[in-house]
C-alpha cells in the first residue's frame, strides 16, 4: 500500500541532479528557482548545525541549509563548485548548499524504483524513489519533506 | 451540503475560480465598508437622499456578483435590503432609527456571510477541505433579518428588540458561533469568552441523539459543517503546528462534548496559550487583506520616478561606456540617480500607508453600538483621519482602539443621572483623534467622564503585589498600571468589559507595534489615551555592532547609553553573574558571544563595548565587540524557519550586501536567563 502511494508521487519529468559526498542526488526541476555560488552567509545563533544562516537573494532574506549536515554526513571545506540551490518550499525560497550540480535528467516512470527499506536507523522518508539513468544511481529527494517548516521548527526546541 | 437545487447550476467552483472569488470578497467589503459608513453618517431628521442612493448602489452591486456566483444567501439578503432602501430613497417610508439599526444589522449579516466565505475560500486555496468547493453558505441563519425587513417593509411596528446586539447575538447561538462572533466583534475578550465556554453545557447535536431527534448521521454532518466552519481552523492550525496530531484532533472533535479548543486543554494535549496563539493565528490570516488602494497620485509619481530612473541610468552607463571626458558631469548624474532612488523608496514606502478614515469609521459604529447597548448617549468626535499610516500598522491598531472606546464609554462615561448631578452635558464626548509629531503618530482617545481613581488603582495594584505598600509613585505612574495584567477597576464588570481587562493586551499590541501608550487621567474629569507609533514598520533606526566577525543590528530606540566600562566597574556574582556598575547603577551583563557561541578577541568589557538597553522589565547591558556604526535598515522577517530564536527580531541588509541580523533585547535577556 505505502510502496503503491510512493510510486503516485514520482512524476515522470526532468530532475536537477548533484553531488553530496560522492552520492548522486535529484530534486525536480520544476521546485528548482536558481543556482547560485555561496555568497556571504550570516549564520544565526541557537539554530542547528545544518541551518547554515541567512543570505540576502536580491533583497529577500532567505534561509540556507547545509544538505552534508543535514543527512549527517562530514562537513567539508567549500570549493569552487560549492553552490546553492534556491528551491521553493511552500511559496517560500529557500537555499539547500550541495558539493557540485551535475545535470538536468530526464527519468521515465519505468525508471524509478521505490526506495529500499535499510532497517531500522536509516530514515528513507524524504526520498521520493531511486532513479536509474545513464547507468547511475540517483536518490530522488522530495525536497519539501525535507525543508517543510514542520521538520524545521526543531529550532523551536532547541532554542 | 448540496445547497438548493437552485443554485446548483449556478455554482462556480473555488478552485477552479479562485480568482473571482477573491475579487468579489475584496468587492463587498469594500461594499460593506462603504455602506456601513453611509448608513452611519445619515442623519434622520435630515435625510441626504445621494447617500441613500449610495448604499443601494453598494448592495445592488453585492447582489448582483452574489447571484453571479450562485451565492444564495449573500444575494436574498441584499436583495431584500435594497427593496427597503429602494422604497426609503423614494419616500415611500421614512427613514428611521429602526431603519438605520436594521440596516446596520443587515450588514453586519452580510459580513459574517462573507467571512465565513472567505474562510472556506481560504481553506480551499490551500487545500485542506476538498469537500469545501461547494460555495453554498450555511454558517448563518438570514431568515429573522429577512423577517425584520419584510414586517419593516410591510409597515408594521418594528416588534424586534431595539437592542442590536441582543439581536444578533439571538440568531447566531443556534449555529454555535456566537463565542466567535463575539470575540470578532471585538464585543468580548477571548478570556471572556473562555470562562464562558467552560461553563457552557453540551454540545447541541449530542443532546438531540440523547433525546432521539435526530440520527447520527444528520450529528456527522453537523461534525462536517463544523469542520467547515470557523472553529475548524484553530484545531488544524495546531495540527500543523505539531501540537496534536490529527488522531487527537479528530478524538477530539468525537469527544466534542464542549468546545474543541476547551476539551484540548483539558486532556493537557494542549495549552491555553496554544488555543489562544492560534485563534490568534487564525484572525491574522484571515483580516490581512491581500490587496491595497493606492492613490492614483501616488502611482503617477511612481512611474515618472521611474522613467528618471531609467534615463539617469543612460546617461550613467554612457559615461562609463565612452570614458569619463566629463568628470563633472558623471558626478551630477550620480547623485541624480542617488535622488531619484532615495524618492522612489520614499514613494514606495508612501503606496504601504493608509489613511485611518475606514478605522475611525469603524469606531463610530462601535460607539453607537456600545453606548446603546448601555443606555447613555455618547457623541464621538473625530479629528485627523486622513493621517496615513503603514498598512500593517493600521491592521494591528484596531484592536487596542475598539478595546480603549469600548471602556471610555462603557466606564469613562458615567450614566446620564450622574453627569446631570455633576453638572456636565447630558451627553457623554469622546474625541478620537489623529496626528503626526515629530516622525510619530499620535492617536488620541479622550472622554469626558469620570476619570480614573487613583486611590482604588493603586489598592488593587499592592493587593495584586504589583506596587509595594510604600512606594513613593507619580499620579501618572499610577494611572499607568491599569496597563497591568489582570487589573481590573471596574466596580462591576459588565458584559461590555471592566476597564483595566485586558488593557494589558492592549499595551502588548502596541508595543508589538514598536509604539508606547500612556493614559492621563483627572478625577472627575475625563481620560485620555495617547497612543504614539512610528510611521512605518518596516524602517528602524539601528546601530551596527559586531561580536567576532559577525554583525547584529540593535535598534537605537532600545539603547540608552554605551560605554567601555573599567576594569573595576565589573564585578562577578558568584563567580557566574555580571554586572557593571555604571555610576552607582548595577546592569547585569550579557555577553553576546557567549550566548551565541560566537568566537572573538575581545572579552574583556574594558576591552570591549558594553551597550546599556532599556527593556520593558528594566535596563541591563550587551557586550558587543564594537560599535560600527549607526544606519537606517529595512527590517526583513526571517521567515518560519527561525521563528523560534531568541533574542532576534528580523534580518536586515547591511552595506555590504550581507545579512545582519536585528537584535531584539527583551529576547537576549529571555535567552540570558535561560541559558
Amino acid at each position: 500500500m505505502e510502496a503503491a502511494v510512493q510510486k503516485n508521487i514520482v512524476d515522470e519529468g526532468k530532475f536537477l541532479t548533484f553531488i553530496l559526498s560522492k552520492e548522486e542526488y535529484g530534486i525536480e526541476i520544476l521546485k528548482v528557482r536558481e543556482i547560485i555560488g555561496v555568497i556571504g552567509i550570516t549564520p544565526v545563533p541557537q539554530t542547528p548545525d545544518y541551518l547554515r544562516g541567512v543570505i540576502n537573494l536580491r533583497g529577500k532574506v532567505i534561509p540556507i541549509i547545509d544538505l552534508r549536515l543535514k543527512f549527517s554526513m562530514p562537513e567539508v571545506e567549500h570549493t569552487q563548485e560549492t553552490c546553492i540551490i534556491v528551491v521553493e518550499v511552500n511559496n517560500a525560497p529557500i537555499g539547500v548548499v550541495v558539493d557540485n550540480v551535475s545535470e538536468v535528467l530526464d527519468i521515465k516512470n519505468g525508471e524509478v524504483e521505490d526506495t529500499p527499506q535499510f532497517g531500522h536507523g536509516i530514515d528513507t522518508s524524504f526520498i521520493m524513489g531511486l532513479g536509474k539513468a545513464k547507468n547511475k544511481i540517483i536518490i530522488l529527494l522530495d525536497i519539501n519533506e525535507i525543508l517543510s517548516t514542520d521538520e524545521l521548527e526543531m529550532v523551536e526546541q532547541l532554542a | 451540503m448540496n445547497g438548493n437545487p437552485e443554485t446548483n447550476e449556478f455554482t462556480l467552483d473555488i478552485k477552479d475560480d479562485s480568482e473571482i472569488f477573491l475579487e468579489f470578497l475584496s468587492e463587498v467589503q469594500d461594499h460593506l465598508e462603504e455602506s456601513e459608513s453611509n448608513i452611519l453618517s445619515i442623519d434622520n431628521e435630515n435625510l441626504d437622499y445621494e447617500l441613500i442612493n449610495a448604499i443601494f448602489r453598494s448592495i445592488h452591486s453585492i447582489k448582483g456578483s452574489a447571484g453571479f456566483l450562485g451565492l444564495t444567501d449573500i444575494q436574498r439578503l441584499s436583495h431584500e435590503l435594497e427593496t427597503l432602501l429602494d422604497k426609503a430613497r423614494k419616500g415611500e417610508i421614512p427613514f428611521t432609527k429602526k431603519i438605520t439599526t436594521l440596516c446596520l444589522d443587515s450588514i453586519d449579516i452580510l459580513r459574517t456571510l462573507r467571512d465565513t466565505l472567505s474562510v472556506k475560500v481560504d481553506m480551499t486555496l490551500r487545500g485542506k477541505d476538498d469537500a469545501a468547493s461547494s460555495t453554498h453558505e450555511q454558517s448563518v441563519d438570514i431568515q429573522p433579518i429577512i423577517n425584520r425587513i419584510l414586517t419593516m417593509l410591510n409597515g408594521e411596528t418594528d416588534t424586534q428588540p431595539q437592542s442590536a446586539q441582543y439581536k444578533r447575538e439571538d440568531h447566531i447561538t443556534e449555529n454555535e458561533h456566537i463565542g466567535e462572533f463575539l470575540v470578532r466583534n471585538s464585543i468580548i475578550t477571548q478570556e471572556q469568552l473562555d470562562t464562558a465556554l467552560k461553563e457552557k453545557g453540551r454540545k447541541l447535536g449530542e443532546i438531540l441523539i440523547e433525546n432521539g431527534t435526530v440520527s447520527q448521521d444528520f450529528i456527522d454532518k453537523a461534525i462536517e459543517e463544523q469542520k467547515r466552519s470557523l472553529w475548524k481552523p484553530v484545531g488544524e492550525i495546531l495540527v500543523k503546528n505539531g501540537t496534536l496530531t490529527e488522531q487527537q484532533l479528530q478524538e477530539a472533535i468525537k469527544e466534542q462534548k464542549r468546545k474543541v479548543g476547551e476539551i484540548l486543554v483539558d486532556n493537557g494535549v494542549t495549552t491555553q496559550e496554544n488555543i489562544e496563539d492560534a485563534l490568534k493565528t487564525r484572525q491574522a490570516r484571515k483580516e490581512q487583506s491581500r490587496t491595497v488602494k493606492v492613490d492614483t497620485d501616488k502611482l503617477d509619481n511612481l512611474f515618472d520616478l521611474v522613467g528618471e530612473l531609467v534615463i539617469a541610468n543612460t546617461l550613467i552607463s554612457g559615461d562609463l561606456k565612452y570614458g569619463c571626458n566629463n568628470e563633472n558631469g558623471s558626478n551630477k548624474n550620480l547623485s541624480h540617480l542617488s535622488k531619484i532612488t532615495k524618492d522612489i523608496q520614499d514613494q514606495v514606502m508612501s503606496m504601504r500607508m493608509v489613511s485611518l478614515k475606514q478605522t475611525f469609521q469603524k469606531m463610530s459604529r462601535l460607539v453607537r453600538d456600545v453606548s446603546m447597548h448601555a443606555n447613555k448617549e455618547v457623541e464621538l468626535i473625530i479629528s485627523g483621519e486622513d493621517t496615513e499610516l503603514d498598512k500593517n500598522v493600521i491592521e494591528v491598531i484596531a484592536d487596542p482602539l475598539v478595546h480603549i472606546l469600548r471602556n471610555s464609554v462603557d466606564h469613562g462615561i458615567e450614566s446620564e443621572e450622574k453627569r446631570i448631578a455633576s453638572g456636565k452635558r447630558k451627553k457623554g464626548a469622546v474625541k478620537l483623534s489623529a496626528y503626526h509629531k515629530g516622525g510619530n503618530i499620535i492617536i488620541q482617545i479622550e472622554d469626558d467622564g469620570t476619570g480614573l481613581q487613583k486611590e482604588k488603582i493603586l489598592n488593587k495594584a499592592i493587593d495584586k503585589g504589583l506596587v509595594k505598600e510604600h512606594s513613593v509613585m507619580s499620579d501618572n505612574q499610577i494611572y499607568n498600571l491599569i496597563f497591568s495584567p489582570g487589573l481590573s477597576t471596574a466596580e462591576k464588570i459588565t458584559n461590555i468589559s471592566g476597564r483595566g481587562v485586558g488593557m494589558d493586551v492592549v499595551k502588548k499590541n502596541i508595543e508589538k507595534l514598536r509604539g508606547k501608550i500612556d493614559v492621563t487621567s483627572e478625577e472627575g474629569k475625563g481620560s485620555t489615551f495617547t497612543i504614539k507609533l512610528p510611521l512605518t514598520l518596516a524602517i528602524i533606526d539601528g546601530i551596527v555592532v559586531n561580536v567576532g566577525s559577525t554583525k547584529y543590528i540593535i535598534p537605537t530606540i532600545s539603547i540608552s547609553e554605551s560605554l567601555r566600562p573599567r576594569k573595576e566597574e565589573i564585578s562577578t556574582i558568584k563567580n557566574q553573574g555580571e554586572v557593571v556598575n555604571m555610576r552607582g547603577n548595577l546592569f547585569p551583563l550579557v555577553r553576546l558571544h557567549k550566548l551565541y557561541n560566537i568566537d572573538t578577541k575581545k572579552t574583556n568589557p574594558w576591552e570591549a563595548i558594553v551597550v546599556i538597553v532599556e527593556t520593558e522589565e528594566g535596563k541591563f547591558s550587551i557586550l558587543v565587540d564594537e560599535l560600527l556604526g549607526q544606519q537606517q535598515v529595512v527590517i526583513k522577517s526571517l521567515g518560519d524557519t527561525f521563528k523560534g530564536v531568541k533574542g532576534i527580531s528580523g534580518g536586515a541588509i547591511l552595506g555590504d550586501g550581507k545579512v545582519g541580523l536585528i537584535l531584539d533585547v527583551s529576547g537576549i535577556k529571555e535567552a540570558a536567563l535561560a541559558a
